[in-house]
């Protein structure tokens, strides 16, 4: 476990294993994966396999493993609170009303990304084993405020933040890692981020292209009132 | 000496004292005539209008007699306006008499003699002009007339001091004057008007509601309009009539009713969590203000009241605080595998940790979750599966080392060539779609490769929970 503060866009795959060059990370995964037997559990039906095979099998799984981790902490953490109502409700507002700004308090919460991605194990053609992995990132935030702008998530001020990433497989812890994190710093807001998809941006602006309020700056609470 | 010759010649004496005394007034008397020339008479101002207050100062007057038996004290004078109406009777200090005096009203507009005039002695008198010229006109405002019928016009004229002039057109009231109101002319002007017919002006009505009686009544005659009767009692404007954005002439009355003021209601932030220096910023601009603070640190640990009440503008809100929040603390699991349940519950204890079931105590721990080397929170539980206690697990153990030492054997034999052995027989290359990789067991002869193993992977770009946590 890390107490150090993130003050930098990272991703899960740095978060977990660290920011040193991609093979070093993929060679560790591997040598984690070879320690648990991986490929010789999963090969051990198939004959004549040779050990350095295995182990370069497994290595390779680490490889394509840490790829499939390779997500921004950040974008995680907006396609959370693009569930947040607070802020949903906030940014259908400010799209309504163009030139708005809005300040959103948001109330202490958690957000939990799961990422199940998994790796089939082929041999001559033939499925023989599937790798489940399980990614999971724990956000727990405190006192955070965010500004919210013509629909998008423009800056985040305050508050603090607690990630708790843990990378599994099969039910076999791989890596666990907790730290703090400075959303400021971390979430990357240059561009804005949209915090309403597709149909619902174009539904605020169908429903009130025909008004035009005057812009109003407004503070909303967590309930988003 | 006999005594009818003393007391005859005292008698004597007495007589020719008592002339004596008689002759001494007598001589100033003569010499008071002759001073009645000195008298003299100042006007300040000599001129001015009717109603002018002046000032008469008589001078010369020292001898002045006093009137009637008086043979001590000072004498009178008295003022005159032309010598006959009395203006006032002022006594003689130091020689002079000092009188003010208002010219009359009924003064003609030319010279007049004002008079002193000793009341013991007549000899003593001056006289000064004074000329009486016309009042100073003081410029009125001509006031709005338009709309009224003539006579009420002429009314209004004669008491802002002006004059009704000459009428033209025809009609009930005046349609336009000359000149027009708020204009300052001077007094006794003729105002000339043209009657017809007034349109009347509409105005709308504005909205009073919530306003306090002197702001409805500041709108009203913003707009021309007046404030008629006020029913209820209290401070607030709840209703009116006519009702606001209706159209009425100018100077109609609007009635209200007012109501004591129901305070505002406002909602309470949620403030947990926050820190406390922001706090007071988000409850200004939510209308409350910040109360006491309780406990030692920075973040927002409760809040009275709670998040979401209503509560009246401009509340108090009190929050407690809390010290910088600590981290969860995480221990490694300890491996549990192979030993007695007693022996785990003591290890996970030992490690700030507990067991999370209750299997036999003498069982052996064929397996656990989390397993070994799992970081989890302290105080969290580890359960763990036991195998039956029998009397054959020596004999497995004593299998389990041979095979373990015949499986050391062969990696031993192969690691030997393992450096070589890898750079010539195995290879990773690119998989067949992007992200794939693949790994052929080839052979040194160039025989075809015994088995190629493709590992394809699969992103999953997740799943978000969000929830609120209480604390």
């Amino acid at each position: 476990m890390s107490e150090a503060t993130i003050t930098t866009p990272l991703t899960a795959r740095a978060f977990l294993l660290g920011t040193d060059a991609r093979a070093d990370t993929a060679d560790s995964l591997g040598q984690t994966l070879s320690r648990h037997g991986v490929a010789r559990s999963a090969l051990r039906g198939v004959r004549n396999l040779s050990t350095p095979a295995l182990h370069a099998v497994d290595g390779e799984i680490g490889t394509v493993a840490q790829g499939l981790i390779d997500l921004d902490l950040g974008d995680v953490l907006v396609a959370g609170w693009r569930k947040y109502s607070a802020l949903t409700n906030a940014a259908e507002r400010t799209l309504a009303m163009p030139g708005s700004e809005e300040v959103v308090v948001l109330a202490t919460h958690r957000v939990t990304s799961t990422h199940r991605p998994y790796v089939d194990l082929l041999v001559d053609g033939a499925k023989v084993n599937t790798f489940d992995f399980e990614l999971k990132i724990v956000f727990d935030v405190v006192g955070l405020v965010a500004v919210v702008s013509s629909g998008d998530l423009v800056a985040l001020r305050g508050g603090r933040c607690v990630i708790t990433a843990t990378l599994a497989l099969e039910g076999a812890q791989l890596g666990q890692r907790q730290a703090r994190g400075d959303l400021a710093l971390m979430v990357q807001l240059h561009p804005p981020v949209p915090l309403l998809d597709t149909a619902a941006a174009a539904r605020v602006t169908s429903q009130t292209s025909g008004q035009q309020p005057s812009p109003q700056p407004r503070t909303a609470g967590p309930d988003g009132a | 000496m006999s005594p009818i010759h003393w007391l005859v010649g005292r008698t004597l004496v007495s007589v020719m004292a008592s002339a004596l005394t008689l002759l001494v007034p007598l001589s100033a008397v003569t010499s008071g005539a002759v001073s009645s020339e000195l008298a003299a008479l100042t006007l300040e101002p000599n001129t001015g209008s009717p109603g002018t207050q002046v000032k008469a100062v008589a001078s010369g007057y020292a001898n002045c007699p006093p009137t009637g038996n008086d043979d001590v004290g000072p004498g009178d004078v008295a003022f005159l306006w032309n010598g006959e109406d009395r203006l006032a009777t002022i006594p003689v200090d130091n020689g002079s008499a000092v009188a003010t005096f208002v010219v009359p009203e009924s003064a003609s507009l030319d010279g007049h003699e004002v008079v002193a005039r000793c009341l013991g002695d007549e000899s003593f008198t001056a006289s000064a002009g004074f000329t009486v010229t016309p009042p100073v006109e003081i410029p009125t405002v001509v006031p709005n007339i338009v709309g009224l019928p003539v006579d009420e016009a002429a009314d209004q004229l004669e008491n802002a001091r002006l004059a009704l002039g000459q009428i033209a057109g025809e009609g009930e009231v005046i349609r336009s004057q000359e000149p027009t109101a708020g204009t300052e002319v001077e007094a006794r002007t003729p105002v000339d008007v043209v009657l017809g017919t007034v349109e009347p002006v509409l105005v709308v009505v504005p909205d009073l509601v919530e306003s306090s009686v002197d702001e409805a009544r500041s709108a009203l005659e913003s707009v021309g309009l007046r404030l008629g009767s006020v029913s209820g009692s209290g401070d607030v404007v709840r209703s009116q009539s006519p009702r606001a954005g209706v159209e009425v002439p100018t100077e109609t009355t609007v009635d209200i009713t007012v109501a004591p003021r129901v305070p505002e209601l406002v909602t309470v932030p949620d403030l947990v969590g926050l820190n406390v220096d922001d706090v007071p910023n988000i409850l200004v601009s939510a209308g409350l203000v910040l109360g006491q603070i309780s406990g030692v640190g920075e973040l927002v640990l409760s809040q009275n009241p709670a998040a979401g009440t209503r509560v009246r503008s401009g509340s108090e809100v009190t929050v407690s605080v809390e010290g910088d929040v600590p981290p969860p603390l995480l221990v490694e699991v300890p491996n549990l595998v192979g030993g007695t349940v007693d022996d785990a519950g003591a290890a996970l204890v030992a490690v700030g940790l507990i067991l999370g079931n209750d299997p036999p105590g003498d069982g052996t721990v064929e397996s656990q979750d989390p397993v070994a080397g799992t970081l989890i929170a302290l105080g969290s539980a580890v359960t763990v599966t036991v195998g039956t206690s029998s009397l054959w697990w020596p004999a497995a153990v004593g299998l389990t080392v041979l095979l373990g030492g015949v499986l050391l054997a062969r990696r031993a034999l192969l690691a030997r060539r393992d450096s070589t052995w890898v750079r010539t027989h195995v290879r990773a290359a690119p998989g067949a779609a992007p992200g794939d990789a693949e790994v052929v067991d080839s052979r040194i002869d160039g025989s075809p490769p015994t088995h190629a193993v493709r590992i394809e992977p699969h992103t999953d770009i997740g799943t978000q929970v969000l929830e609120e946590r209480i604390r």
